[in-house]
């Protein structure tokens, strides 16, 4: 059936999960590419044939010297609706083929927004030339919010509103002496700090800090309340 | 503590001394804009305005002295009223772009949408319109037939740009009436006329208050 494999395709990705970035088809997106390429010899063979017949049409009336105006494609009714079919198809395929890049291209910038690099395993399921769209898009909007030319806010910090400027954080990672407006802090795996929330959250999304809900002073505390 | 000490300790008019500040005007902004289908019109002054009391806000916090209980209380305060200010600005402007990059061709094929946008997003429409037009010849559409090479046709035979994601104006908004305004036509024939007293609450299509929006006689929720 003509566009069975692009819908496979389309199918492939809707059923992975709404963010999910399965890995790049590469065989069936040139097999699909192949298809259309098969529509189009069709479509041209057929409008040679369409062509060879009202030429042969005309060429009868003119020698029994009637009109030859009249003629059109519509008098070859089942070359004329193979043609149209082969059309079709290949805009149906466009259309799958586009969805099916689209759809993962704004998946690919979805992480742009939630961290600033690529994470190891979803690299391994991107094709090279997704892997360079995230380094383009990355570019464009640091050019946009960018501190001298662009806006000089990073527009990915903060998704929701802030409850306080402080939170406590715990540190997943070892991560060295960081310099914050508060003063300098060694982070270090396991321990928990207060800090500014904003300075706090490019390291969340780094992986380095996560939000912690209690302070220190609560943790010490957990250990009674379960007596 | 009562209020009229807090607002003398934060050194800020109490309300009514003057009409909304520009946080609360942004976060109105905020909220039409998350709400509307299409891009609004970009508030350049009030971003402007609000950048610079935000600069100003952020150099007072760091000079203020926070040595003795009064300074620091209010000192936590004007940093968590920074921190919503910074929120509210980013939040604006993120939607905006978010909204900017759906529908990227539509705007760029429509004179009246760009003079929506601001210098730099005008420019990051165009900007991410070539690079996407680019990915998707270089990987899909350049192995397609030349008459089907299109990224905003389907084909050579389409008269107009068919592939295109408009914004739905038709889509259906909840709105509420800032001032008195009197009748309403929300169709063109007329014959659906609402009349629009202050405070009321509808759910709307856009498109017929749009320009009720503009002009600031409704607000979206």
């Amino acid at each position: 059936m003509f566009g069975r494999r692009a819908v496979d395709l389309v199918k492939e990705l809707v059923s992975a999960g709404p963010d999910a970035l399965p890995p790049y088809n590469d065989e069936q997106v040139r097999l699909v590419i192949e298809e259309v390429q098969e529509h189009a010899a069709a479509m041209k063979e057929l409008s040679r044939t369409l062509n060879e017949l009202r030429q042969q049409r005309e060429a009868e009336l003119e020698a029994r010297g009637e009109p030859t105006d009249s003629v059109s494609f519509s008098d070859f009714p089942e070359q004329s609706s193979a043609f149209i079919v082969h059309h079709t198809s290949i805009l149906r395929n466009k259309r799958l083929l586009l969805i099916y890049t689209k759809q993962r291209m704004d998946r690919i910038k979805q992480l742009r927004w939630r961290q600033r690099s690529l994470p190891e395993d979803v690299q391994t399921n991107l094709s090279p030339q997704e892997i360079q769209w995230f380094a383009t898009y990355s570019r464009l909007l640091s050019d946009y919010m960018r501190r001298d030319k662009g806006i000089g806010m990073d527009l990915t910090l903060d998704p929701q509103p802030p409850k306080a400027p402080d939170m406590f954080v715990r540190v997943l990672q070892d991560a060295g002496s960081v310099a914050f407006s508060t003063g300098s802090v060694t982070l270090r795996k396991g321990s928990t700090h207060f800090l500014p929330q904003a300075e706090a959250d490019h390291l969340i999304q780094e992986g380095i800090l996560a939000p912690s809900e209690s302070g220190p002073i609560e943790a010490f505390t957990t250990p009674y309340e379960r007596i | 503590m009562d209020d009229n000490v807090i607002s003398q300790l934060l050194g800020t008019p109490a309300e009514g001394d003057y009409g909304e500040s520009d946080i609360i005007k942004m976060r109105k902004a905020f909220v039409n804009e998350k709400a509307a289908p299409e891009i609004l019109d970009y508030q350049a002054d009030l971003v402007s305005r609000l950048q610079d009391q935000i600069q100003n806000q952020e150099d007072t916090v760091a000079n203020a002295d926070s040595t003795n209980t009064e300074g620091s209380l209010a000192r936590a305060i004007w940093r968590l009223e920074l921190a919503r200010a910074k929120h509210v600005l980013r939040a604006y402007l993120r939607t905006r772009l978010l909204k900017l990059e759906a529908c990227c061709a539509a705007v760029l094929a429509d004179q009246g949408m760009q003079t929506r946008l601001s210098q730099r997003e005008l420019q990051y429409a165009h900007d991410l319109f070539l690079k996407t037009g680019e990915y998707m010849r270089d990987n899909i559409l350049k192995a397609f037939p030349a008459e089907f090479q299109g990224a905003t046709r389907q084909s050579n035979v389409s008269e107009s740009y068919d592939m295109m994601t408009r914004p739905d104006l038709d889509k259906h908004v909840f709105m509420r009436v800032l001032e008195d305004r009197g009748a309403v036509e929300l169709d063109a024939e007329g014959d659906d006329v609402v009349e629009l007293m202050k405070d009321d609450l509808y759910v709307v299509r856009y498109n017929p208050i749009k320009d009720l929006l503009r002009d600031d006689w409704v607000e979206l929720i």
